[in-house]
């Protein structure tokens, strides 16, 4: 036994060692740095949240305004609507603007990896922290620096650029009259809190894996949050030095993208698209690697194709930085550049394919459980599906060309980006939930809540296909009426899917009040965290574990009950002090005191 | 005139596409429909094994074990990782060749230029001179090749019914082409939307441009013939009024007194210093000025040289410096001395 537990406390956690905002705020642990992180991307959820709900409120009717031209097919159609729009033109581009730049930057983002990655990738190690835990303290508070700069562009001239700051519009003071420069700014800022947490990973899982955990033992949400780091560090350097561009010219009038000052537009968008198409699977990949683990545990059955699983994640991670030129379809890029970039898009397919026929060869044969993370696995499968095959449509340069720039394209990312990274890091909170709150939460609340996120997704984004393929632009605020259907039911699915989020937040917080005490392995799961009391300890294992198997082996654990939860024969040592140590009989008052009959 | 009148009732042939303007388009549609039952496929079939398996395997006891399967299998995961490759790459190809007819145009086009500015566009016909404003002409059955460039920011020529877009980019000239197509027996002209599909600011949404098909090359010469001659013979109060509904104009500055973007042109002629502040945007002085015919011109070239008080600053129009004929801006004057301070009451709706 290499380490007693006797340093601890009974009942000790890493919630209770230290008590105090201070003591959060100077927080070296990576779970509670985790923690913090998990706190300040909902909240900006709920801000970016709250203005696609008022962008969908002002699209229910199409407003008739002197610019509706006259002679049309649909004659009269606009009589009969209102003339005034909800919000002002110029404060619903503020709107969409902010919105996708808040659900990019300040949540999606770091969503998964800095919030459940920081709490879980140490512990799925075996480790005590990250390698590196200052570096990871100065990632939260560079994230908080970059969230501070977008609140003060909040508080001030707002941003009207749409998040992708396409040049002349951004960089020139004569176009747009927003704070670009703030914006941009926290952008630089939150780039790199992404690049140190990317570093941090990187290393941390070079170096700490524990003894046994070879590459291929390791867990298929490491091997994700490892491909992720890889094109944080690569790409997000990329950002950084496109933002400062577009700040020089703003700033200085230096020509490099104003053609007025003898600068390119189009070559903004190759430097961003550079960034920001890898960025859709620094979204995306953690996604998957979250999935993964709830597909084997709640099938109680080892991954199907585990090498091909990782290996397709470091894949996709090196594709992703192949295919920004997609996104210049109808830029005025070449028409060579144009077919080598629809060429090398396709590969992008093949390992997403991969993946999904490897997470349904994993039920086949399972012992599937529904409980409410499992249910958003299976939410992100679908999800994933239906966004991933319609990428097809936009790699295909005949029908590219026609779905480009409509809601086409805006209802395929909100599947990938929403339906499935978003979902994905739903269903891991609601996974990890006990682990790290050491509170069970209300199974049946939590499977309505995932119903109705499910069914309002499909009736938010679903209609934004079909009015996308009849010729819908985005970032509309005015539109013809033969699109109105689409966008009611579009809109009338946001209010629906909003509740369901009301409802799963719930869900959550009613726990932390009146929450069973959490067994230390609730689910069934076969990985390092659920090795350990929930909430683990303020260095995580009683006895730095050691590894002999692959991640998945769910042959050795026993249920013994919903108060006591699974436990793993492998780590009997862990166990007995779990007993001692911790309330897992489910008898007590969680201080520790019980004498386990845990066998 | 009033080309509605005349434009066929056209219904989509399909649930998911809007009308088929083109041949071409025609050809992306059958992709967009084999892509289309592509996908179905494989999300019936996924969705179907997943719920499948779903109810098959869900676990009945709390510690139901799995029953025994293999972890892997190289064949199996040989076959889906090659088929969907060989799928994709075909897709790639059949995409290519129908993506090289919507680029490359035929050797003969007719050739229109156009320009992009916040929020309108304007089609010009080299040929003949003639200055179209924000609708655009053609002839059916003609190659059209446009030539587009932009003012101030990007904006990007989309016309669903031909299936194409381009953006249309400051500071370089991008092409563009289609060619109409026009069903048998079909003897009115067509009409199709114009849209702007990249974000171009506040109005971005309304920067609208129609397409109007003429059946034949001779339909569309004598409508052409018709255009010039009209927009010449036009008196000053009514080319002006053309002018603000088919030059910009009109996004921004109505003629009822609404607020827009820009203020409106009811009761603008004859303000006084009393009622009318401007500011000078480099200097960001203020002084009162007398809304005049020197005013107004100066307005239209020089949009940030008086602004009126209370509207952004820098403003958002653009200069239409050599965008306007002399002509052109006389007219803007004598049709805003019509909806003038002091003028007779005008039906304004539009």
């Amino acid at each position: 036994m290499s380490h007693e537990p006797n340093g601890y406390p009974p009942g000790d956690n890493y919630l209770n060692r230290t008590k105090g905002f201070l003591s959060w705020i100077t927080t070296l642990d990576h779970k509670r740095i985790g923690v913090m992180y998990l706190c300040s991307v909902l909240f900006f959820f709920l801000v970016g949240g709250t203005f696609a709900i008022m962008l969908r409120t002002e699209l229910l009717t199409p407003k008739s305004t002197t610019q509706m031209p006259q002679d049309t097919n649909y004659k009269g159609q606009h009589e009969d609507f209102p003339q005034k729009f909800l919000f002002e033109k110029d404060t619903y581009n503020q709107l969409f603007t902010l919105h996708g730049a808040i659900m990019v930057f300040l949540v999606i983002i770091p969503s998964i990896p800095a919030s459940l990655g920081n709490i879980i990738l140490p512990i799925m190690l075996g480790a005590k922290d990250v390698a590196f835990p200052r570096l990871n303290l100065w990632s939260y508070y560079l994230y908080i620096g970059g969230t501070i700069c977008f609140l003060v562009t909040l508080a001030t001239t707002g941003l009207d650029t749409g998040w992708t700051f396409y040049t002349p519009y951004s960089s020139s003071v004569e176009y747009s009259h927003t704070n670009v420069i703030m914006a941009t700014m926290g952008a630089f800022i939150l780039g790199f809190s992404s690049i140190f947490t990317g570093l941090n990973f990187l290393v941390t899982i070079h170096t700490m894996r524990p003894a046994g955990m070879t590459w291929f033992r390791m867990p298929l949400f490491l091997w994700a949050l490892y491909a992720t780091s890889i094109i944080q560090v690569l790409a997000t350097p990329v950002l950084g030095i496109t933002l400062l561009m577009l700040i020089v010219e703003r700033a200085f009038s230096i020509g490099i993208f104003d053609p007025k000052l003898g600068g390119d537009p189009v070559l903004f968008q190759h430097f961003f698209w550079f960034y920001s198409h890898p960025a859709v699977y620094i979204m995306i990949v953690p996604g998957m690697g979250v999935a993964s683990e709830l597909i084997t545990t709640f099938s109680r059955k080892t991954i199907f194709g585990y090498r091909q699983i990782a290996l397709s994640s470091v894949g996709l991670a090196l594709i992703g930085f192949l295919v920004w030129g997609h996104h210049l379809f109808t830029s005025t890029q070449s028409n060579i550049a144009n077919m080598i970039f629809s060429f090398l898009t396709f590969f992008v397919a093949i390992p997403s394919a991969i993946k999904v026929f490897n997470w349904l060869a994993t039920l086949y044969k399972g012992s599937i459980s529904f409980q409410t993370p499992m249910l958003y696995g299976l939410a992100f499968i679908i999800l994933f599906t239906i966004g991933g095959l319609t990428g097809i449509f936009h790699a295909t340069l005949s029908t590219s060309i026609h779905l480009h720039d409509t809601y086409f394209v805006v209802a395929h990312f909100h599947y990938v980006m929403m339906g499935s990274a978003l979902i994905a890091f739903i269903g891991g909170i609601f996974y990890w939930w006990p682990k790290f709150t050491g509170k069970l939460y209300s199974d049946n609340l939590g499977r309505i809540a995932a119903v109705i996120i499910f069914i309002g997704f499909n009736g938010t984004f679903f209609p934004q296909f079909v009015m996308g393929a009849k010729g819908m632009p985005r970032r509309y605020q005015n539109y013809y009426a033969e699109y109105q259907p689409y966008h009611r039911a579009s809109t009338y699915g946001s209010y629906f899917m909003a509740t369901g989020f009301v409802l799963a937040g719930f869900t959550l917080l009613q726990s932390l009040v009146r929450g069973k005490k959490a067994p230390p392995n609730p689910w069934g799961g076969a990985t390092l965290e659920w090795q350990t009391p929930s909430p683990p300890p303020t260095e995580n294992f009683y006895h730095t574990p050691v590894i002999d198997d692959q991640p998945y082996n769910y042959d050795r654990q026993t249920y013994l009950g919903p108060e006591k939860g699974w436990r793993d024969d492998h780590y009997a040592h862990e166990w007995e002090d779990m007993v001692a140590h911790h309330d897992i009989a489910g008898t007590g008052n969680g201080n520790g005191q019980t004498n386990g009959n845990g066998h | 005139m009033n080309w509605a009148m005349f434009a066929a009732d056209l219904a989509p042939k399909s649930f998911w596409l809007p009308v088929q303007g083109s041949e071409v388009a025609a050809e992306t549609d059958v992709h967009f429909y084999f892509i289309y039952w592509l996908n179905v496929f494989f999300f019936v079939a996924i969705s179907a094994v997943l719920v499948y398996f779903c109810v098959k395997y869900r676990r009945k006891t709390p510690d139901q074990k799995p029953l025994p399967a293999p972890s892997h299998n190289t064949v199996l995961e040989l076959v889906w990782s090659i088929l969907p490759t060989l799928v994709c790459i075909a897709l790639f190809y059949v995409g290519f060749i129908v993506y090289q007819d919507l680029m490359e145009p035929p050797p003969e086009t007719f050739k229109i230029n156009v320009v992009g500015q916040k929020w309108s566009w304007n089609f010009k016909y080299p040929r003949s001179g003639l200055d179209g404003g924000n609708i655009l002409h053609v002839p059916a059955n003609t190659p059209i090749e446009l030539t587009m460039t932009s003012t101030d920011v990007i904006h990007c020529v989309y016309i669903p019914a031909m299936r194409t877009k381009k953006d249309v980019v400051p500071g370089r000239y991008s092409k563009m082409w289609f060619n109409a197509h026009m069903p048998t027996g079909q003897t009115t002209p067509l009409e199709y939307n114009i849209f702007c599909a990249e974000y171009c600011g506040t109005s971005h949404s309304e920067m609208w441009g129609k397409l109007i098909v003429h059946p034949t090359m001779d339909d569309f010469k004598k409508w052409e013939a018709a255009e010039i001659k009209s927009i010449d013979l036009k008196p000053p109060v009514e080319l002006g009024k053309w002018v603000w509904e088919r030059k910009g104009c009109k996004g921004c500055h109505s003629i009822d007194g609404t607020k827009g973007t820009g203020p409106t042109f009811k009761g603008l002629w004859g303000m006084t210093t009393a009622d009318h502040l401007v500011k000078n945007y480099s200097t960001g002085s203020t002084r009162p000025v007398v809304v005049d015919e020197n005013y107004l011109k100066e307005s239209i070239n020089e949009p940030n040289a008086e602004i009126r008080d209370g509207f952004p600053s820098p403003s958002p129009m653009p200069s239409f410096k050599g965008q306007l004929s002399d002509k052109q801006i006389n007219g803007v004057i004598e049709f805003l001395k019509t909806i003038g301070k002091d003028a007779p009451p005008v039906p304004t709706k539009p």
